[in-house]
């Protein structure tokens, strides 16, 4: 949240909490939640959400306020809920109030930008202290990703925001955070098995393909993967190493 | 307060030592892959702020505006590539939109911070053409949480990020879209002494076997060695995905 002569200071409080909303996501394919706080937003327009004592982060000022961040989750990540934690004390009639995901499109040469709403949740107008949780998305995430509707592949860049309508004096809008609930998916298979023993009705074909797709392993050789011999420790070893990029860890090495 | 070039070192500083606790969320497999950074996650530096636009864009600070984004990617991923989404429209054709991969050195007791330029590692916008993309040449650098990045001889804590730089047009001629950076997971190189008696530097799947090791993923099978040829069995398959990926925390 940053602003004119605030700047200073509110640069370091953002930067505190956007390293808390980076945090390392875990493994497997259950549900997992990446938690932005409001510090993390960023205000378009150079209107800007205020931090209230209560931690929340408050519109108002006699403007509307818009702020956004970047939602930055694994390609093939699947988005299935939003929840927006929110206060909404406004006594009057009710004012606009929501949470969205949008995904942009970053351009090549030619073409315009274009964006595309993909969620939105509002704040259902409670009074208080509250939060909505829509859970009936299923939004997948892609590096390349249809944005527009020309049939060519866009980059895509994916952003969280927040609507807050003006309330006047009112200070009665504010949220502490937008949760984003997601999971790891493997990637569906090609058209045509890539090992002729493991076809398509193999139940385990996806992950087979998902792994050679990852250039993990090119199969047992002969155009195949041989799914049923039993695995070595030394293979398991590639495997794995392979899979995560093993072993950076401390110590010294050279940049280059 | 600290002036206005000491405000924004500091605080790329403060961002950049943030970032090397921040973990990047990508995806597996040693091919590459990318990392896009949308405009809405630059942070801006200093005290000049631009406005995103209806089109995602960054535009129009009064004067020259920089923004950074943290790398996040992990400690020995290979940097492949890196591309600039930009708005440049400037009729006068003066000013460009850059990004530049920055490397942060973090100052432990004693010492002065340090960052520079990732060396030629740059790209920028071509003048008054539009909306466009635009990428550096091929790459190969290994990005290490601790190298000796100031060549004092002694290793640094070093955070990777990207700066981008909106120069000051007040007339949303130039505009920054995003960055990709493309990258892919390397498997480290394994050390000079080989740590199991029974796969030695000869056996091609050694640096995968050490990786494991350095990993803390396994510790071999006894004696010193590890049993490479040994079938694994489904209770070892059990330990090593669930030490390796750290399974599994879910209430």
């Amino acid at each position: 949240m940053i602003r004119g002569g605030r700047g200073r200071a509110l640069i370091v409080v953002a930067v505190l909490m956007a390293a808390a909303a980076a945090a390392a996501q875990s493994y497997g394919d259950h549900d997992q939640v990446l938690r932005i706080p409001a510090a993390d937003f960023q205000g378009e327009d150079y209107v800007e959400a205020w931090i209230g004592p209560d931690g929340y982060a408050y519109g108002g000022d006699g403007v509307d306020t818009r702020v956004a961040t970047g939602l930055l989750l694994p390609d093939g990540a699947v988005v299935t809920r939003l929840c927006f934690a929110t206060r909404d004390s406004n006594v009057g009639p009710p004012l606009l109030f929501y949470a969205w995901i949008r995904a942009d499109k970053l351009v090549p040469g030619g073409e315009e930008p274009g964006s595309k709403l993909l969620a939105l949740v509002d704040s259902s107008d409670h009074s208080g202290y509250g939060s909505s949780c829509p859970d009936d998305l299923a939004i997948t995430i892609r590096d390349r990703a249809h944005v527009d509707d020309d049939q060519i592949l866009d980059a895509a860049a994916y952003r969280v925001g927040v609507y807050i309508a003006d309330p006047g004096t009112d200070i009665s809008l504010a949220f502490a955070s937008v949760d984003v609930t997601w999971h790891r998916e493997v990637s569906p298979p090609p058209p045509a098995p890539t090992f002729a023993d493991v076809p398509s009705d193999d139940g385990a074909w996806p992950q087979v393909e998902a792994l050679a797709a990852s250039g993990i392993t090119a199969g047992c050789g002969g155009g195949a993967f041989c799914p049923d011999a039993t695995l070595t420790r030394r293979q398991m070893a590639v495997f794995l190493a392979k899979a995560l990029g093993l072993h950076w860890g401390s110590g010294s090495g050279s940049g280059s | 307060m600290i002036g206005k070039n000491g405000g924004r070192h500091a605080l790329i500083a403060l961002a950049t030592m943030l970032a090397a606790i921040s973990a990047g969320a990508q995806s597996y497999g040693v091919l590459e892959q990318t990392l896009t950074i949308g405009a809405a996650a630059f942070q801006p530096a200093g005290d000049t702020v631009g406005v995103l636009g209806a089109d995602g864009y960054l535009y129009d600070p009064e004067t020259t505006a920089y923004y950074f984004a943290p790398l996040e990617l992990p400690d020995g991923a290979l940097l492949d590539t890196m591309c600039l989404y930009a708005n440049d429209s400037d009729p006068l054709a003066v000013q460009q939109v850059f990004a530049i991969l920055m490397g942060a050195k973090l100052v432990p007791n004693a010492g002065s911070p340090f960052f520079m330029a990732l060396p030629v590692y740059s790209v920028h916008s071509e003048r008054d053409d539009g909306y466009q993309f635009s990428c550096t040449d091929p790459l190969t650098y290994t990005l290490r949480a601790n190298t000796d990045i100031d060549d004092d001889g002694f290793p640094d804590a070093v955070a990777y990020y990207v700066e981008a730089i909106v120069p000051g047009d007040n007339q949303s001629f130039l505009g920054l879209g995003g960055v990709q950076i493309l990258w892919h997971r390397q498997v480290s190189p394994p050390p000079d002494t080989p740590t199991f008696g029974d796969v030695p530097a000869s056996d091609g799947a050694r640096p995968f076997v050490e990786a494991m090791a350095a990993s803390g993923i396994t510790a071999g099978c006894g004696q010193g060695d590890f049993c490479p040829d040994a079938p694994l069995t489904r209770r070892q398959m059990a330990v090593f995905l669930a030490k390796a990926l750290g399974l599994h925390w879910v209430d």
